[in-house]
């Protein structure tokens, strides 16, 4: 028998283990059943309309709360949360874009709100004002104030400390996020210490949405003169049930409970927001107990956090997934034949089943059937025809059918981005997928220069009130990342002003839809869910479009 | 001139032993249960336990392979009537094949790998299945897991070979200028080869990579910045000694210029063991390729290359479809560990230090 070379084992037991990675790949992917998740398998072929939104049975198609708090309130204690999308460079409310995924919650747990709005029982709340009423003929609207209160500096919030902030908004500290508000105010005038009237150009029945947001937050008047705007920006002060303690942009913002709140005791110490994206690393976050409260929107990931009897709240919002195109000369998408080429390839089913797990709400409509009573739907997937409009661009253009398509750098928006190219280029495009390097890059080449082709995003609409100031901040202006501008869209969102009963805001809805279906200024592929969910606390009070008030929130034993 | 030659004096041949009649039943006897077992334990842990703890079903697999190496090493001993190297058979037959199936791509059945207009109506994360015409499975945009993998290992290894050549290349004629001309030349090349050397190689190969445009050029390059610095002292040292022989003297004496010298004796000599250096490197390129790739640097979606492919796992993926990242990381282990092996088999014949004149 031939001797055992003593350098065979370990060369023997390195390739047994090469080998059992291999063979163990295999047996660990095997399934008995040897088939496709059930929950990602093969979208149907049908080529049926897919504007039918959420279906009834789905417990996450409505704005709403997931489920009943549970444990004992305990008093005391920092809530941690990550709640902002995007982190914010500082919080003066006239430099922000303010919406709930932009930090809108910690604005409001700094300065409070004029009025909040219970999404549920679709009302609004008095908070720092008592009321806020209109006079008849909807072109003024008086707000009376809460008397004594105070910010934390020590100083009055009164009428002339709101008539202050108002101003504000229209000056030069201001980014003019809110213009097509400002634009409509002629004036602000105080009539006694507790009550500001506000002057409008126009008539606007719907203007105290806008006090459930960005206008709504009343800084020290104080504070700010004598901080300057830059500084203030870093320091707020404001009258809310938190103080900030220390702010580092990009990184984190601590609050410290305000012991002079107008509303009375409030629970926490403090709450420490964080800033971090990826919705799966933070529902861990959340399941491990490093966090009491995220922010998330991709609807696997909610199922995930909901199946697994986390509480939280949803918001159901319009455009929750949309393709931008730029409109702007020059670019091959200012023609609207290749954006309907693109709305008609795309088919929502398919991204629906290939990148939400069949769990998303996918839709074609800006206002879907299901949240809005509206009857005209929105453009229904047509490949052939598609194809057509591509073929005809192509020639017409002298064009080959390429475009880049930017995409945000998120495990979720890359696979977004890849199944709409696959679509795209089944019509006719070469679709380039060009991942940008961080979500600022993404921002600033989307938002703010305009260097990309198609890109994909997702807006904050939420609700039936606040429309015309959401959308019009979406399809006109500085902040419409598309550059489009069509006056018969600019007219049809106009009507919103004055709607006041749920009948004429279906007529206007279905006219804006047709106006869009038209002239396409962006592609909807989804109805978007922003949801809240948390952990080990309690007492989380809902407002609108993604917002939260903390102060009554407290830590659960 | 002087004529050296290299022996291998590390590895005795194996002795060629005959077995007698009895012992050639004995290994016929003893092979075919090694083979049994090996079978009946990976049927076992792949298939047959399904359901049952993972940890018994891992230990057939295991078992099963360790009896499956013994069953062919015996079966091989037989029929060669010595002792073969099984495990240098593996590595050549996996690289045979891998290399086979990268090289004729286009034109092997293989499902779609990149176009994913083409598998819209597809199924999304199935599952492997050896005897369907997904083998390996599908990823998430419904593209064929083995075309992908035979496709991206074309990405990974051409980025790595080219990395290897280009380093070799360029470090080799640098060492070699540095070592043969020393003075000047050999003082800069030396400052150069330290900064190279002093860089922490992941952050240098992640500046490099950001940047240059994408590609798979682009890649090459940046890996090779991985390679250069290490080679030129390799070079170096080797041309050092190689100049100091008697025959690279005798062609001086012989009237042969510097240049001459250099081409004709150094480098010819220093050139085995930059080889040896390359398939080392080689396996570790591989997996800075693949880093490179997960990152998001390199190649992007929806073409395929290991290291994406592993990156296709993260946000809750892996834990759902495992298969997703086991098929490339283990087809991306077993290369990396064949090289490795044959990488050193090689380097005991050219290296250097394992050698006499």
């Amino acid at each position: 028998m031939p001797s055992r070379s003593p350098k065979s084992r370990p060369a023997a037991g390195a390739a047994v283990a090469a080998l059992a990675v291999g063979v163990l790949a295999l047996a660990g992917c095997t399934s008995s059943g040897k088939s496709g998740n059930a929950s990602s398998g093969a979208p149907s072929q049908s080529p049926s309309p897919s504007t039918s939104g959420a279906p009834a049975s789905d417990p996450l198609a409505q704005t709403g709360f997931i489920r009943e708090d549970s444990g004992t309130a305990q008093t005391g204690g920092t809530l941690n949360a990550v709640s902002a999308v995007d982190a914010p460079s500082g919080y003066d409310p006239v430099k922000g874009v303010l919406d709930g995924l932009t930090g809108m919650s910690e604005y409001a747990a700094i300065y409070d709100l004029l009025l909040s709005y219970d999404p549920v029982a679709q009302e609004f709340v008095p908070q720092l004002a008592e009321s806020m009423e209109p006079n008849a003929a909807g072109n003024e609207w008086t707000i009376k104030l809460r008397p004594d209160v105070q910010f934390s500096d020590g100083t009055p919030l009164d009428a002339a400390a709101v008539k202050y902030n108002l101003d504000r908004w229209g000056g030069d500290d201001s980014i003019g996020y809110y213009y097509p508000t400002v634009g409509e105010i002629k004036s602000v005038t105080v009539s006694d210490p507790l009550t500001v009237v506000i002057h409008l150009n126009t008539v606007d029945r719907e203007l105290n949405w806008i006090f459930t947001q960005g206008f709504g937050l009343i800084g020290s008047p104080t504070a700010i003169k004598n901080m300057g705007e830059a500084k203030f920006n870093l320091h707020p002060v404001g009258a809310g049930p938190f103080m900030v303690s220390k702010f580092t942009p990009g990184s984190e913002l601590s609050l410290v409970r305000n012991p002079n709140y107008w509303g009375g005791d409030v629970p926490l110490d403090g709450i420490k927001f964080t800033y971090a994206t990826g919705d799966e690393t933070l529902l861990q976050s959340l399941q491990n107990g490093d966090l009491n409260l995220i922010n998330i929107q991709a609807p696997p990931t909610i199922k995930k956090g909901v199946d697994a009897g986390l509480s939280g709240f949803v918001w159901l919002r319009t455009e929750g997934s949309t393709v931008v195109m730029n409109e702007r000369k020059g670019h091959v998408t200012s023609d609207v034949n290749v954006r309907k080429a693109i709305a008609l390839a795309i088919d929502p089913a398919v991204i629906n089943e290939r990148v939400y797990n069949g769990v998303g709400l996918p839709t074609s409509s800006l206002f879907p059937a299901d949240m809005y009573g509206t009857t005209v739907e929105g453009v229904t997937p047509d490949m052939d025809q598609a194809k057509q409009l591509v073929a005809a661009a192509k020639t017409e253009h002298n064009w080959d059918g390429s475009l880049e398509m930017l995409c945000k750098p998120s495990p979720e928006a890359q696979q977004l981005c890849l199944t709409e190219q696959a679509m795209l280029n089944a019509a006719g495009f070469k679709i380039t997928v060009k991942p940008a390097a961080s979500t600022d890059a993404w921002v600033e080449a989307l938002y703010i220069k305009g260097e990309y082709d198609i890109s994909t995003t997702s807006n904050q609409v939420t609700g039936k009130v606040g429309l015309w100031t959401q959308l019009t901040q979406e399809f006109t202006g500085p902040y419409t990342p598309t550059g489009y501008n069509d006056p018969r869209m600019a007219d049809a969102l106009n009507a919103l002003r004055t709607v006041s009963t749920d009948a004429e805001l279906v007529t206007t809805l279905d006219k804006i839809q047709t106006v869009y279906n038209e002239t396409v200024p962006e592609v909807v592929v989804a109805t978007g869910r922003n949801a809240l969910l948390w952990q080990g606390i309690g007492g989380i009070i809902p407002s609108s479009n993604g917002t939260v008030l903390f102060n009554k929130a407290y830590l659960t034993s | 001139m002087l004529d050296v030659t290299v022996l291998d004096r590390e590895t005795p041949p194996a002795p060629a032993v005959t077995p007698t009649p009895v012992g050639r039943t004995r290994y016929v006897v003893l092979a075919t249960l090694e083979a049994g077992a090996a079978t009946a334990a990976l049927l076992g842990g792949t298939t047959a336990l399904d359901g049952s703890s993972m940890w018994l079903r891992t230990g057939l697999v295991f078992a099963g392979l360790y009896l499956a190496y013994r069953a062919i090493g015996h079966i091989a001993q037989v029929i060669a009537g010595h002792r073969v190297d099984v495990l240098l058979g593996l590595c050549i037959g996996w690289l045979t094949i891998l290399g086979s199936a990268v090289l004729f791509a286009p034109w092997l059945p293989l499902g779609e790998n990149s176009d994913t207009s083409k598998t819209l109506f597809d199924p999304s994360f199935l599952r492997p299945d050896l005897f369907s015409a997904h083998p390996l499975g599908t990823n998430q945009q419904g593209l064929d897991m083995l075309a992908r993998v035979v496709y991206g290992g074309r990405e990974s290894l051409v980025a790595s070979i080219l990395a290897v050549l280009i380093g070799t290349v360029v470090g080799g004629l640098l060492g070699v200028l540095a070592g043969y001309f020393g003075g000047p030349v050999d003082r800069v090349v030396g400052i150069l080869t330290s900064v190279g050397l002093a860089f922490p190689p992941l952050v240098l190969l992640l500046v490099v990579a950001a940047t240059l445009p994408d590609g798979i050029i682009s890649l090459a390059i940046t890996l090779s910045v991985f390679v250069v610095p290490s080679t030129i002292r390799v070079a170096r040292a080797n041309t050092l000694a190689v100049a100091q022989r008697d025959y690279t003297l005798a062609a001086r004496l012989l009237g042969a210029s510097r240049w001459q010298v250099a081409r004709r004796e150094v480098i010819p000599h220093v050139l085995p063991p930059l080889i040896s250096l390359g398939l080392l490197v080689l396996p570790l390129l591989i997996v800075a390729e693949a880093s490179l790739n997960f990152l998001g640097l390199g190649v992007a979606q929806p073409k395929p290359s290991w290291g994406n492919m592993i990156s296709e796992g993260v946000n809750g993926v892996f834990e759902a479809n495992p298969h997703i990242v086991l098929v490339p990381g283990a087809v991306l282990f077993i290369t990396v560990f064949v090289l490795n092996v044959l990488g050193q088999r090689v380097s005991r014949v050219w290296d250097p230090r394992h050698n006499k004149l």
